[in-house]
């Protein structure tokens, strides 16, 4: 968790989301795994057999 | 829990930061490893050079793939990885004043990396590894050359891990408060993409070595090629990251300045770390076997967000040094604050050369190449090695050559030797991998292949005859090469000549001067408002336009070959 800020305020969540770097491996893992290596090899494995 | 004592760390008299003394060994070994490396696949590149151009054709085929293999291999992956685990180090133990998370892993990640990389090296040198980096199946090279790449990439799989680890501890003893300096995050961003490209490496690189040792009886040439892709392309993206926080930590060294917006910049490494990865795509755009869905959504769609971020940074980092010049008085004209920049440091001069050169050669060309069409003209052309060159070359490179002049006082605790030479290095280094870039994509845009020793294709049944002016180009672009490697030796002989010669900085020496706050100044002197137009930083707009106006310029300039080259009735 990120700790509050000079005024006494709770961070935006966007603050706290990318102090989180755990939560940003997730995140970069994830996306590029989805739509680049698993559409990409799901394309592959489609191709139709040669008769 | 570890316990440090005060002994454990020093105060740095050049940078005030305070050092851990374990942790700067691993920096020390991890940079000097680097720039070994770079030496030596440096004259494999030269032989590379040599031999392409048409007039001189230095090595035979076989010595040119051995040397196009090793090249590859130690300038992409071993000079580039060993460095950014010294910046990430450095990131996480030296800018936090922090200690390394677990030192004893550190070192693995060191060794394993040693290791595997002189696997490599061995496997390559005996000349029945000539597979090249990519190393497509069905080319087989020797089952060490694979497990050297995978525990090369094990190896920094650790390092990465290491220093996630080092930002909880800093956390946890409150080395820093609130969130990450802006640099650190940046070090973030590049660990995630490292994550997801040596998982990727694992993947591919393991059953490749159980084919290489029989294992295993087949491996899908189009399955490897995407996933070798998500490793292979992705290096690259660390790269980039990792020198763009470099960018913005030269210019709070040198000019004491802040990001434009520090929210717009996290959003703009945010947005690296989502979509990045993707670029991997333009290297399959000519595969039939995927479809157009998957190749238009991600480099049509995605990349582009990607490319958004670099121009944010590309506007950002050049933006505040306008705002902190101008804010130290420099607020005259469009360029005055340019024009009176430190050209002589070789910190900043180094650090613009590589924004520009990054911007211009590298970027633009690969933006363009990643457009479906346009990939068709250039696609294993001679085109590739020089856009890369841009971006890894007059990019990268030149960014972590500029770093180590700072480096090598602060880290190794020596005077910068051969000042003279260190202030010519950026300029010479620069010239000539820009001219090399520019031709050798001249070249590939006239067709010349790339991965031919020939291009004459001399004694072949099948001998093709590129145009005179290709063959010219393919002369110059070689003879700007040599003038490259010219300015990594220099490079090199004055990271030696410090490390080993130096003037030593002894410990506990009176504080070097350091750069005053750019908002300070602002403070003392009254000076409330800058720049003109309504605008603070109204030079680097105009700079971001002719950026933006060379894209668009490019881009059609491609589209009108295209129609020429493929033409429609």
């Amino acid at each position: 968790m990120s700790e509050p800020t000079s005024s006494g305020a709770s961070p935006h969540f966007m603050q706290k989301a990318l102090d989180n770097q755990w939560l940003m491996l997730a995140l970069g893992v994830l996306t590029p795994m989805v739509i680049y290596t698993l559409w990409g090899l799901w394309d592959v494995i489609n191709i139709p057999v040669a008769p | 829990m570890a316990t440090t004592t005060m002994s454990d760390f020093r105060i740095d008299p050049v940078s005030g930061l305070k050092i851990n003394r374990t942790a700067n060994k691993l920096v020390q070994w991890n940079a000097f490893a680097a720039v070994v490396f770079l030496l030596v696949g440096g004259l494999f590149g030269l032989g590379v050079a040599l031999t392409r151009m048409p007039s001189v054709q230095l090595l035979s085929p076989e010595w040119f793939y051995v040397a196009l293999t090793a090249h590859g291999l130690i300038n992409l992956a071993v000079w580039i990885i060993f460095f950014e685990m010294a910046v990430l180090y450095f990131l996480g133990a030296h800018v936090l004043g922090n200690r390394l998370a677990t030192p004893r892993f550190a070192w693995a990640q060191f060794w394993l990396m040693l290791v595997g990389a002189a696997l490599v090296a061995v496997a390559v040198l005996s000349g029945k590894s000539s597979v090249m980096m990519t190393s497509y199946p069905p080319l087989q090279a020797q089952p060490h050359f694979y497990l050297g790449l995978i525990l090369f990439a094990v190896g920094a799989l650790i390092g990465c891990f290491v220093f996630l680890g080092t930002l909880v501890v800093a956390k946890r003893e409150k080395t820093y408060q609130g969130s990450l300096p802006l640099v650190v995050f940046g070090g973030v961003t590049a660990t995630v993409i490292a994550i997801f490209t040596l998982v990727s490496g694992a993947l591919i690189l393991v059953p490749t070595f159980f084919w290489s040792i029989g294992l295993i009886s087949h491996i899908d040439p189009m399955m490897y090629r995407v996933v070798w892709w998500a490793f292979g392309h992705s290096s690259q993206q660390i790269n980039v990251v990792t020198h763009i926080s470099i960018w913005y930590l030269i210019a709070s060294l040198v000019f004491g300045a802040k990001p434009m917006s520090e929210k717009v910049s996290r959003f703009a490494f945010l947005l690296y770390i989502l979509f990045l990865q993707l670029g991997s795509v333009h290297h399959l755009l000519s595969d039939p076997g995927l479809t157009s869905a998957w190749k238009i959504f991600n480099t049509s769609y995605m990349i582009y967000l990607a490319v958004l971020a670099s121009m944010i940074h590309g506007l950002t980092v050049p933006g505040s040094i306008e705002v902190a010049q101008r804010r130290k008085g420099l607020d005259t004209g469009l360029f005055t604050w340019l024009r009176k920049a430190p050209w002589g440091n070789p910190i900043f001069s180094g650090m613009f050369l590589s924004l520009v050169g990054f911007g211009f050669i590298g970027g633009i060309t690969g933006v363009v190449m990643s457009v479906e069409q346009i990939n068709m003209i250039i696609h294993n052309t001679m085109y590739l090695p020089g856009h890369f060159h841009g971006t890894l070359v007059a990019g990268t490179t030149m960014a972590f050559m500029a770093v180590t002049y700072w480096l090598i006082p602060v880290v190794f605790q020596r005077k910068i030797a051969l000042p003279g030479v260190a202030k010519l290095q950026p300029y010479v280094f620069s010239l000539g991998v820009w001219v090399f870039s520019i031709a050798l994509m001249g070249a590939g845009t006239l067709g010349v292949q790339r991965r031919h020793a020939d291009i004459t294709f001399a004694g072949q049944p099948l001998a093709y005859e590129y145009p005179e002016i290709a063959k010219g180009l393919m002369d110059l672009g070689e003879i700007f090469a040599v003038i490259m490697a010219v300015g990594a030796i220099m490079f090199i002989v004055v990271v030696l000549a410090s490390i080993f010669t130096g003037e030593r900085i002894p410990e506990g020496s009176a504080p070097w001067p350091k750069v005053e706050d750019a908002d300070v100044v602002a403070e003392k002197t009254g000076r409330k408002h800058i720049g003109v137009w309504g605008m603070e930083a109204p030079g680097t707009f105009v700079l971001a336009l002719v950026l933006f106006v060379t894209i668009v310029l490019y881009y059609f300039i491609n589209f009108k070959y295209l129609s020429t080259v493929w033409g429609m009735s």
